[in-house]
This record gives structure tokens, sequence and C-alpha cells, in this order.
């Protein structure tokens, strides 16, 4: 009997929240593209779903910003939120992506099914155990599965974006922005 | 398993320039393989096995020696024997190479009837497909198929029964003669020793013996009687002996004159001794004169006695009585002497009998078994016959209906071959794209996730 993907969405949140408890920051991240970014969305949508003041926060793998800024934005999200999902691609090749795996509770990877093997899905968990950082789990995905979570947008989710200062907290799914982050919701 | 959005997602996405290159590769080639393949020509002759041959036909059950069974006759057409007519009859070559693509040409267009069919069918029917690149080579070649593979059914079929024939006519004369020798064997002791034949017990030798073992006894006793009667009879002439000679005697008168002058001196002389002594006178003359009477008396009766007696009618009748007594007694003896010969005869002959009758016996058994195999034989000869008969007769196996002419093979007609042949490119290219894709190393699985991260799949999302 197939499970829904809601269903499938629960059990990886129990799973998690079994795992590294409440409150929880989870860094959902990729090595790839491909693999889309709709695991963390979906994921965000779960803990809402479930009662959870969760917060969905997307790092670009080109973005630049000092550790310790970062540490004390994370820090004060999960002071606010029960659970804060960040969400990041190509971990390997940013910086504060790499910064935020080591501060965070725990690491989800995500992998689309039928992808093309590449060095870095070898080199993910040993770089990211150098780090600190602790990696829960891989997520094996079809690519269209991701896709339709992408495509559900945020539901009871607040969505921020990392800038400088003052973070501009955005609930739902129906706020405009003009960032990156937001652009992309948007148009998913 | 590829679903069909990977499938698309590798020829339209990751690998469009080979699935084109790939495409056009395959429609070249094939474009050229329809141009070159002729169109073919099929055609269809059947051959009919009809009920009789087989043990499931309840007639022929019994039947120990049937023919071979319509299911192998399929067979038949890739025998040697068949192929090399065949090739001969259509021209094709006869070189093994050639029988060889020969054969396998047959077998793949040989329809066997199913095993059902011959099982409750009364009949089963083989169809010969034959191709050929004409009309009229396809149906000479399925002709030839069917006019081969029954001749050489009946050729088969006759050929097994000849033989089988042969050896039970051989066997079957030999029985005859095995017969006819004993036969012979009984008649000669027969002839011999006709007792031996005889199975009344009234005429048998041991009842012979019997009947003449009594006779014998009968006779015996006969002939005891009358030897005694003889004896006795015997001594009658004698007593009539005796009482003729003193009739004769006494008859005499001078004998009496002699005897009872005798008689009066001897009394004379007796009293004279008795009161006298011997000095009486006359006493010597009178002892003299009583001697010379005794001498008289003596030679009187000595001459009567030498009279024969034959005269006294008692003494000739105990004769004659006698000589009837001896007569009969002599004929007993004779006659049980001759019983005793007969006996003496008729054991010897039941002895000779013992071993000839052991002899006849064991020739009577060795007759009734050889006359018991002669009939089984005949019995199998004259079946191995009618199924020489029925597997010769022209109904059991023959051509049921001869190809006229072929038609075109419905896949080897142009259009056909066209759409085959986009259809057939289209499955190898898209083949070749998919298998060069999945040389690739990709995330198929759970396994392969697992093992390229070297962390555990926490979670599938399908």
């Amino acid at each position: 009997m197939a499970i829904s993907l809601d269903e499938q969405l629960r059990i990886l949140r129990v799973a998690i929240e079994a795992e590294v408890g409440a409150p929880t920051m989870i860094l959902v991240a990729s090595t790839d593209d491909d693999d889309g970014s709709g695991l963390g969305l979906g994921l965000a949508n779960a803990f809402a779903a479930a009662g959870r003041t969760t917060a969905l926060l997307r790092l670009d793998a080109g973005e630049q910003r000092p550790a310790v800024a970062l540490g004390l934005r994370l820090a004060e999200l999960k002071a606010e939120y029960d659970v804060c999902v960040i969400e990041t691609a190509r971990i390997l090749e940013s910086s504060v992506a790499l910064d935020a795996a080591r501060i965070v509770d725990g690491v989800i990877l995500v992998v689309g099914m039928g992808r093309r093997v590449r060095r870095a899905d070898r080199d993910v968990v040993p770089a990211l155990s150098r780090f600190g950082a602790r990696v829960l789990g891989v997520v094996a995905a079809e690519p269209r599965r991701l896709a339709e979570l992408a495509a559900e947008g945020a539901q009871g989710v607040d969505i921020v974006t990392p800038g400088r200062g003052s973070l501009r907290v955005v609930h739902g799914e129906t706020v405009p922005s003009s960032t990156d982050s937001h652009r992309l919701v948007l148009e998913r | 398993m590829m679903r069909l959005a990977q499938v698309k997602d590798v020829l339209v996405r990751r690998r469009r320039p080979f699935a084109v290159a790939f495409l056009v590769a395959a429609l070249v080639l094939d474009a050229l393989a329809v141009l070159v393949v002729p169109t073919e020509y099929a055609a269809q002759s059947s051959v009919l096995m009809a009920a009789g041959g087989d043990h499931d036909t309840p007639a022929d059950a019994t039947s120990s020696t049937k023919p071979i069974l319509s299911a192998d006759l399929p067979y038949l057409a890739t025998t040697p024997t068949v192929l090399t007519n065949v090739a001969r009859d259509i021209g094709w070559g006869q070189d093994p190479h050639a029988l060889l693509r020969l054969m396998h040409h047959i077998k793949a267009n040989l329809s066997a009837p199913p095993a059902g069919a011959i099982a409750l069918s009364p009949g089963a029917i083989v169809v010969i497909r034959f191709t050929g690149l004409s009309s009229a080579d396809s149906a000479a070649g399925a002709n030839a198929v069917a006019d081969e593979m029954t001749r050489f059914y009946h050729d088969r079929a006759t050929a097994r029964f000849r033989v089988l024939t042969a050896d039970l006519q051989q066997q079957v004369e030999a029985r005859r003669a095995r017969i006819n020798r004993v036969d012979t064997e009984i008649q000669r002791l027969t002839a011999a020793a006709p007792y031996l034949a005889a199975h009344d017990d009234a005429h048998s030798l041991s009842a012979q013996y019997q009947t003449l073992a009594e006779e014998r006894a009968e006779v015996e006793a006969v002939a005891k009687g009358e030897a005694a009667a003889a004896s006795v009879t015997n001594r009658r002439p004698a007593e009539a002996e005796l009482a003729a000679r003193r009739e004769i005697t006494e008859s005499d008168p001078a004998y009496r004159d002699v005897v009872d002058q005798f008689g009066r001196d001897f009394a004379r002389l007796a009293a004279v001794q008795s009161q006298y002594s011997d000095a009486y006178p006359g006493l010597p003359e009178l002892r003299h004169t009583v001697a010379g009477e005794r001498s008289a008396v003596q030679g009187r009766r000595a001459i009567l006695q030498q009279k024969p007696p034959a005269l006294d009618t008692g003494y000739a009748a105990a004769l004659g009585e006698a000589t009837r007594a001896q007569s009969v007694a002599a004929g007993d003896a004779a006659k049980l002497q001759g019983l005793n010969q007969v006996l003496r005869e008729t054991q010897a002959e039941l002895n000779t009998g013992k071993t000839l009758a052991s002899r006849f016996d064991d020739l009577q058994r060795e007759r009734d078994v050889q006359t018991s195999a002669y009939g089984v034989l005949s019995s199998r000869l004259a079946e191995a016959r009618a199924d020489q008969a029925q597997a010769g007769s022209i109904g059991s196996v023959s051509v049921l209906d001869r190809a006229p002419y072929g038609k075109p093979v419905f896949y080897t007609v142009l259009p056909v071959r066209i759409a085959l042949a986009l259809l057939l490119s289209l499955c190898i290219a898209f083949a070749m794209i998919l298998w060069l894709d999945r040389r690739e190393y990709r995330m198929w699985s759970v396994t392969i996730v697992e093992t390229v991260y070297g962390a555990p799949v926490v979670a599938t999302l399908s």
C-alpha cells in the first residue's frame, strides 16, 4: 500500500524529533542544484502542521556572512521558534552553509533518485564530520516529489531571510519579497 | 525498473543528441534492410494420419505390434531420408550444411497436432508450411515434404512388418516341423505298441494281463481237478485188470480142479500134521503131493495170468476212462502251459511298455507345448500381417491437401516490413541510449545512496 507524501513527511518529522528533541534547528542540505529545495519547505510544513512554530531559512550557496553573526542570528531564531529549518544547496561550496551545519542540531542530506553520482556526494559526510556537524541521515527522494513539495508553498511557516541586522519575517507564502530567497519561494 | 519519466528524462534531456544520432542511423540501416529483404511466399500442405495407428484407439489396444504413433509423424519430416528426398525434389543443395538449413527450415514451419487432438480425435493432421521466394517454390516445397514424408512413412511401416512377419513365419515353420517330428514318433510308438494309444482300460495291456491271469487261475484249478480225477481213474484199469485176471483164473475149470485138489490135500496134510508126528507114514508123500499141487496151481495161475484181460468189459471200460482222463489232464496241462506262455509274454510286454509309455507321455506333452506355441505364433503372425496390411493401406497416412500456390508472408510485405523496421529501429535506438545511460553510476537505489554517502537513508519520498 502506497504511503502518501504527507505521511512520509510526518514519519520523517517524528524521527527527527526523536533524534534531536526540541527546540530543533535542522539543516536540509544537498550537494547538487538538481536535488531542489522542496524537502526543506515540506519538512517545515510538516512541523507547522504538528503545531510547532516553524521558521524556514534559505541560504544561497554564494552568500558570504561572518560565522559569528550567523550564529547569533540562528540563536535568536532558535529562541524564537520551536523548529527552525535551514535549507541550502551545494553545501560544500558555501562557507555559510558549513558554518550553519556546525551550529544546527542536525543535518539532513537530500538526494534526488536517478541523478548521476558526483564526487561531492562521497565527500560531503566526511567533510561535515570534520566540521563538527551531526549528520542525521539521507533522504532519498524522487525528483517529482521534491517538485511537488516546492510547488505546494509554505503552510503556516515563517520564511526568514538572512539579512544583516533586521531579518524580515513573513507569515505564510503570500508575502511578497524582493530578495532571492523570497523570489524562489514565490516562483514555486 | 525505469519509469516512463526516467526514460523521458534520459532521452529528451540528458541524451538527446545520442538519441537523434542513433535514431537516424537505425532508420538508415533499416531502410537498407527493407530494400534488400525480398518478399517471401508461404504455401501449406497437410498430411492426415487416420485412426487405427495409435494405441489410443480401442480397436488397437490388444495389438502389440503397432506402428509409430501419430505424435511421431511430424518428426518424420526431418529424418535424413526425407530431407534428402525433399532436397532432390525441389533442387535444394545436397551437402550437409544445405540439408541442415533445410531441416531447420522445415522444423520452423511444421505444426504438430496438439496432444489432446491426437488422443480424442479419430485422426491427426500435420500442417506443413514451406516458405520460398516465389509462390511456385513455396508450393513445391510444401508438397515435396508432404509426399516424401508420406512415402517414407509407408516404407518404414511396411518394412518393419516385413521383418516381423518373416521372423514369425520362420518361427511358425520351425514349430510346425517339430510338431511333425513328434507326430511321426508318436505314430511309430503307437504302431509298435497299439495299447499305448488305447485310452480304454478294457483294452489296455494291464487289463489283458489281468484277464489272462484270471483265466490261467481258472484253467489251473480245472487242470488240478482233472489231474486228480485222472490219477484216480488211472488206478481203475489196474484194479479192473486184477479183477479181470481173477475172473479169468476163477473161471478156468482146470485151475479150479487143481485148486480144489490142492485144497483138499493141503487140508489133509494139515490134519495129519496136527494129529501125527513126522513119523506118520505117508506124510512125506502127502507133503510132496501138496507141493506138487501147489506148483501146479501156481503154474496154472501163471499160465492164466499170461492171458490178456482185454476181453474183459470192465477192464476195457476202466481202461477207456483212464485214457479219457489222461487226455483231459494232458489237454488242461497244455492249455495251462499255453496260458503261462502268454502271461510271460504279456509280462514282458508290460515291462517294455513302461518305458514306451514314459516316452509316449513325453512326446504327448511336447506335442501339447509345441501346439500351444504354434497357436500363439500363428495368432501373432496373423495379427502382424493384419497390421502390415493396415500400415500399408492408403488410408493410414496420406497427403490430405496439396499446396496449390504460395501466399505472400504478411510480415515480408513491403508496408509491413517498413512498419516493422521502423518499430525495430526505434526500439534498438532507445534501447542503446538507455543502455548507455544505464552504464553511468546513478542514484538508482537506496543501497547505492547509502554506499555513496556513507550514511543511512532515514526516509524515502517516492
